[in-house]
């Protein structure tokens, strides 16, 4: 009877199973006093946040040919920013779409073929760099370091964005003497059997 | 120094279970699927590409569907890590900060691009310093190192298996491995130096010691005089009485016996309960079964250096009896015992733990005369029925009770009001309760049961 009012140590777990951090785990130690000592500290690594910050504003910076454009994706941005800071993927995802938008309209616009592929890269680039810190502080939280696993995983899409984007600039440049519309729907298709291909 | 490598090498995997339960030594591969949105992005490219006839968006549409592929492309390095885990204490005192060194090398010939590593801290080890988890990327033969410091609390503990997840460099399919270690380290508590003066029942019992019994006889204290029979060495006769009345007296010392102690720790998780919530912020650092213990632990070594014999059972799902005996093996055994028992390892909540054939047991195991010391926190009535019972059977009982309650709402002192009902019946009945509240020491709440005792 009384033990149901007072509450023992023993029903107290940890929110995860293997976390041995002072905030999850608690037992035998003091009881914190506000709930939220207890929750495991998951906001992302400053590093993580500040390659999204970069990365979204490479994209900004390349959708300025039409101001409401660059304004969408600016706005975006904060969001996706904002998302990743509080480790919040709702705030990261609507983030991603308003950027993906501004581009999108940006190139409707009339952007160059440079500027779209610079600002569709930048960002596919500020979502996956924000959508690994979200991650990587899900599964260890704020005090793990992170630095190197960060900086390879945004080096390797960097580099794949920079490839394929140089590779199509270089197709479509070669072809605009021709018929540039041909080489383009080619590139196109090209894609869309290597991912039917991949599916299998 | 605990020190202990392995390798382990990940099975590839096939389907992709929802659940991501992971024993150890198993693996098993999942799909983030994190770049779905990225090709739905670049369809939306396409259509609005062609729509307004505008090359650089079917330019990033392009660039979009290279990364849909690029996660499709990836897959994760089969993984052969090697860990070695270094314990800087595999013997530590309780509050002591143990190091805990994780390297783990990659022993594969391909390089993995994304590791994260989640060490498994024994249950109820608190880290103080660094994180047992960290991501990173290893090159073949490359290695890394996890450092952080637990503070050791007392009991037997084991360290989980470590988590491993290894993602491709596109993040698209991560593969999680668990990987058992089997290192452990043991805190026991020495028993502290005897300066606890236990104020033990009175006793009849034959054997010489150092509790006064409530008998005349060879002793150091006057206990009384009386007629002088055939028989009574003459350093006895009390000359001086015999001289005034005429009359030979003899003189008794009182009888100091050594008594049979069973120690009775009440280590039921039902029992386990510490004010929490920051009533005495100070005060809850421990909980009610790690001050049972440490109250055992004093007690047994105060008999102990008075040459009683002492022995220990629990209130407990497991079996926990220790004969009483005096010698230095004994005093090495209860001090292990009191230490790394799964009886006094914080158990299962819903263990339903009989109290009664505890005590039954109990009394079926020890000398008739033998006295019995229980530490309970006294939440409920078993335990004061119990009591009571072994009293009545002649095992004269002494309660040390720790404090758990708070007053901080109606529900906590209705408990507190509760439990001091228990006190007083009990020392009603002439059982004597240390009531040993989270601020005291527990010398001076004995030290009360002295003063205010009427046996």
């Amino acid at each position: 009877m009384s033990d149901a009012v007072l509450g023992s140590t023993a029903d107290r777990s940890a929110e995860d199973p293997t976390a041995g951090d002072p905030s999850t785990d608690g037992h035998g130690t003091a009881d914190p006093s506000t709930d939220d000592d207890w929750s495991f500290d998951q906001s992302p690594s400053t590093l993580g946040v500040a390659t999204t910050m970069m990365a979204g504003l490479v994209a900004v910076a390349a959708t300025t040919v039409s101001p409401p454009a660059a304004v969408l994706a600016l706005a975006g941005l904060a969001l996706l920013v904002v998302g990743v800071r509080r480790g919040s993927n709702r705030a990261h995802k609507f983030g991603t779409a308003g950027l993906f938008a501004g581009v999108l309209l940006a190139g409707a616009a009339g952007a160059s073929p440079t500027a779209s592929l610079v600002a569709f890269g930048g960002a596919v680039l500020a979502w996956d760099a924000g959508e690994n810190a979200i991650s990587l502080s899900r599964q260890l939280g704020a005090r793990a370091p992170t630095r190197r696993a960060t900086v390879v995983h945004v080096a390797a899409t960097g580099a794949v964005a920079s490839v394929v984007g140089v590779l199509a600039l270089v197709v479509y440049d070669a072809s605009k003497t021709g018929q540039p519309t041909t080489a383009v729907a080619l590139l196109l298709v090209a894609a869309l059997l290597f991912i039917w291909l991949l599916d299998d | 120094m605990a020190f202990h490598e392995m390798g382990a090498e990940f099975p590839e995997v096939d389907e992709t279970p929802t659940e991501l339960v992971v024993g150890p030594g198993d693996a098993a591969d999942h799909q983030t699927k994190r770049w779905f949105g990225v090709s739905a992005f670049a369809l939306l490219a396409l259509a609005v590409g062609v729509f307004t006839a505008q090359a650089g968006l079917l330019l990033a549409s392009a660039l979009g569907m290279a990364f849909s592929g690029y996660g499709r492309l990836t897959s994760p390095p089969p993984v052969h890590l090697a860990i070695e885990r270094t314990i800087s204490d595999a013997a530590p005192n309780p509050g002591d900060e143990v190091a805990v060194s994780l390297t783990v090398t990659n022993d594969g010939d391909r390089p993995l691009p994304d590791l994260r590593l989640v060490d498994g801290v024994p249950d109820r080890a608190t880290v103080t310093g660094g994180s047992p988890r960290l991501a990173t990327a290893l090159r073949s033969g490359e290695s890394t190192t996890i450092e952080y410091t637990v503070a050791a609390t007392r009991g037997v503990h084991e360290f989980e298996p470590l988590t491993a997840i290894v993602r491709d460099v596109s993040g698209a399919t991560e593969r999680i491995a668990s990987v058992e270690q089997g290192d452990a380290f043991a805190c026991e508590p020495d028993l502290p130096s005897p300066t606890l003066d236990v104020p033990l029942r009175p006793q009849t019992s034959q054997y010489t010691g150092r509790t006064p019994a409530d008998a005349g006889g060879d002793g150091v204290e006057f206990y009384a005089t009386r007629e002088y029979r055939m028989g009574d060495p003459m350093s006895r006769i009390d000359w001086n009485q015999t001289a005034k009345t005429g009359d030979m007296r003899t003189v008794e010392h009182r009888v100091e016996r050594s008594v049979t102690v069973a120690l009775l720790v009440d280590a039921r998780p039902s029992a386990d309960v510490s004010p929490g919530d920051g009533a005495s912020p100070g005060a809850a650092a421990e909980s009610t079964l790690e001050r049972n213990l440490d109250a055992a632990r004093e007690v047994a070594a105060s008999l102990l250096a008075d040459g009683h014999s002492v022995g220990l059972a629990a209130f407990s799902e497991h079996d926990c009896w220790l004969a009483p005996a005096s010698s230095d093996t004994h005093r090495i055994e209860l001090r292990e015992t009191l230490a790394t028992h799964p009886a006094f390892s914080p158990g299962d909540e819903d263990a339903d733990v009989s109290v009664f054939s505890v005590a039954q047991r109990l009394r079926q195991r020890l000398p008739s005369d033998a006295q019995v010391i229980l530490f309970s926190p006294l939440v409920d009535d078993f335990v004061f029925r119990t009591t009571v019972r072994l009293d009545a059977h002649g095992h004269r009982t002494t309660v040390v009770s720790p404090d758990p309650t708070t007053a901080d709402t109606s529900g906590h002192r209705l408990a507190s009001v509760e439990r001091r009902m228990r006190i007083t019946r009990l020392r009603r009945r002439g059982l004597p309760v240390a009531d040993w509240a989270f601020d005291e020491s527990l010398a001076h709440a004995m030290a009360r049961i002295r003063g205010g005792r009427s046996v």
